[in-house]
């Protein structure tokens, strides 16, 4: 895999927001290249960034929505960015799935899991990716997340 | 800002909430907290047992995670639990406004007597001021029961010092045990453990050999002999050491005649006993709330002691 997935990390919840960096940037192949805490900064950051993988939060202010346009929008612009869409909510991730998002999970997953989803997103993405890693980082998500107990919800690449 | 932190054990969060929470309590400035652990839901009673912290935190689950109602109950049942044992613990849950959980969270915090419920939808320097704010509320009460409980109510008094002596001396002072009998017959009101880590529990150690300290509740109004007499036989070198604290609510008249009595006592034993009044409790609860070390005080009170002896 590639040296350094860079990440940029939205969401207006700071509990989470801070959880999920700190989660991310204990990883030496991970850097988390900014953070946007306004749904309207999200498309100009990633212009400005340019990461590999957006982990983006569902539900801003209250709205269900907020997102679904940003996704489609960064989808047919950015093809090559990774959306990891984490949310408090299970029933916006078929939204955010249907809305082009390369995966999703509530937030209850365990910090491997976070972890595997984002290393599963960027492997179904990136040019450096050979073929067979995206199914091998798949599996390990997939055997991981079957380990954990209760019932977290997690839609993979 | 002082140098007593305010230990919080967190219980049943998610990683990323727990990693979360835990980031932005002790980077918030001047950061007062200390995080003493994490738990699951099974553990919690023992860690808090174990661990005593002030403030305790508990994630509930949400509905898609907790379709048979399972973990909400067992939560419920821990915290009533907990509030039971362990009466000094402050307990605030944490949920997610404006969904159905934030409602049973409402709901639970009348069961089990939760002070707050808090949203994780929180920033870091509000959550901070929250669990201060409900920290120096816990203090402001037990300031409160002091003055409201009557002399007489030795009962009373025993509880209010069980819960209040970990909230001042802890770390410093560990494992504090109550009603402790000894082969003797001797019933102990509170012994604990001397850590041996702050300068006053070192001179203790050194001077009188004290591993433990053992605390005697008499909710009199003044010392008696008696009193000191019975807290001196229960210092014993082969066991406690020899350091005891008597709480007893006023004063003496005349002090000169206090500290010959002990002078008296405890002189040829290398033996030493502090009498505390009502004062001296509310001051270190004071300090206590303000974040200073309440054990400063009592190390100020043996000096004291120890030049008027």
């Amino acid at each position: 895999m590639h040296s350094e997935i860079r990440i940029l990390l939205a969401g207006d919840q700071t509990i989470s927001r801070e959880g999920i960096q700190r989660i991310l940037e204990s990883e030496s192949d991970m850097a988390i290249v900014g953070t946007v805490e306004t749904s309207l900064e999200v498309i100009p950051q990633v212009r400005a960034k340019n990461p590999d993988v957006l982990v983006l939060d569902l539900k801003w202010h209250g709205d269900d929505e907020a997102m679904d346009d940003v996704i489609a929008q960064l989808r047919r612009d950015y093809p090559k960015i990774a959306i990891v869409c984490l949310t408090v909510y299970e029933h916006l991730i078929p939204r955010a799935k249907a809305a082009g998002a390369t995966c999703a999970a509530t937030k209850d997953i365990s910090k491997n899991e976070v972890l595997g989803l984002v290393r599963a997103a960027y492997a179904s993405v990136s040019p450096d990716v050979g073929p067979g890693e995206l199914e091998k980082a798949r599996s390990a998500l997939e055997h991981l997340h079957s380990l954990e107990k209760g019932n977290m919800m997690i839609s993979l690449p | 800002m002082g140098n007593a932190p305010i230990s919080v054990l967190l219980a049943n969060l998610p990683d990323i909430y727990l990693t979360g929470i835990s980031n932005l309590l002790l980077n918030v400035e001047h950061s007062p907290f200390r995080i003493v652990g994490s738990t699951s839901l099974d553990n919690v009673m023992e860690r808090v047992r174990e661990l005593r912290p002030h403030l305790l935190l508990v994630g509930l689950p949400r509905k898609g995670v907790d379709v048979e109602g399972m973990i909400i109950e067992r939560a419920e049942k821990a915290m009533v639990g907990i509030r039971k044992q362990f009466r000094e613990v402050v307990i605030a849950v944490f949920a997610i406004p404006g969904v159905e959980e934030y409602q049973e969270a409402l709901a639970i915090t009348k069961k089990a007597e939760v002070e707050d419920v808090l949203s994780l939808e929180m920033g870091g320097a509000e959550l901070a001021c929250c669990l201060r704010q409900l920290f120096e509320q816990r203090t402001e009460v037990y300031k409160q029961c002091l003055r409201d409980l009557p002399i007489g109510d030795g009962k009373g008094y025993e509880s209010f010092a069980e819960e209040v002596l970990p909230l001042l001396f802890k770390p410093h002072f560990s494992r504090f045990r109550s009603q402790v009998r000894r082969g003797s017959g001797d019933r102990l009101d509170f012994v604990c453990r001397n850590e041996g880590q702050h300068s006053f529990c070192k001179t203790i150690l050194r001077a009188h050999g004290a591993r433990y300290v053992v605390f005697e509740t008499k909710n009199e109004a003044m010392p008696k002999v008696a009193h000191l007499r019975q807290l001196a036989a229960f210092l014993t070198p082969a066991t406690t050491g020899r350091f005891g604290i008597l709480l007893v609510r006023q004063p003496p008249r005349q002090l000169q005649t206090l500290f010959k009595r002990l002078g008296d006592l405890l002189r040829d034993d290398k033996k030493m006993i502090i009498v505390l009044y009502d004062d001296d409790v509310l001051e270190m609860l004071d300090m206590r709330m303000r974040l200073l070390e309440p054990m400063s005080h009592l190390e100020e009170r043996y000096d004291y002691y120890m030049m008027h002896m």
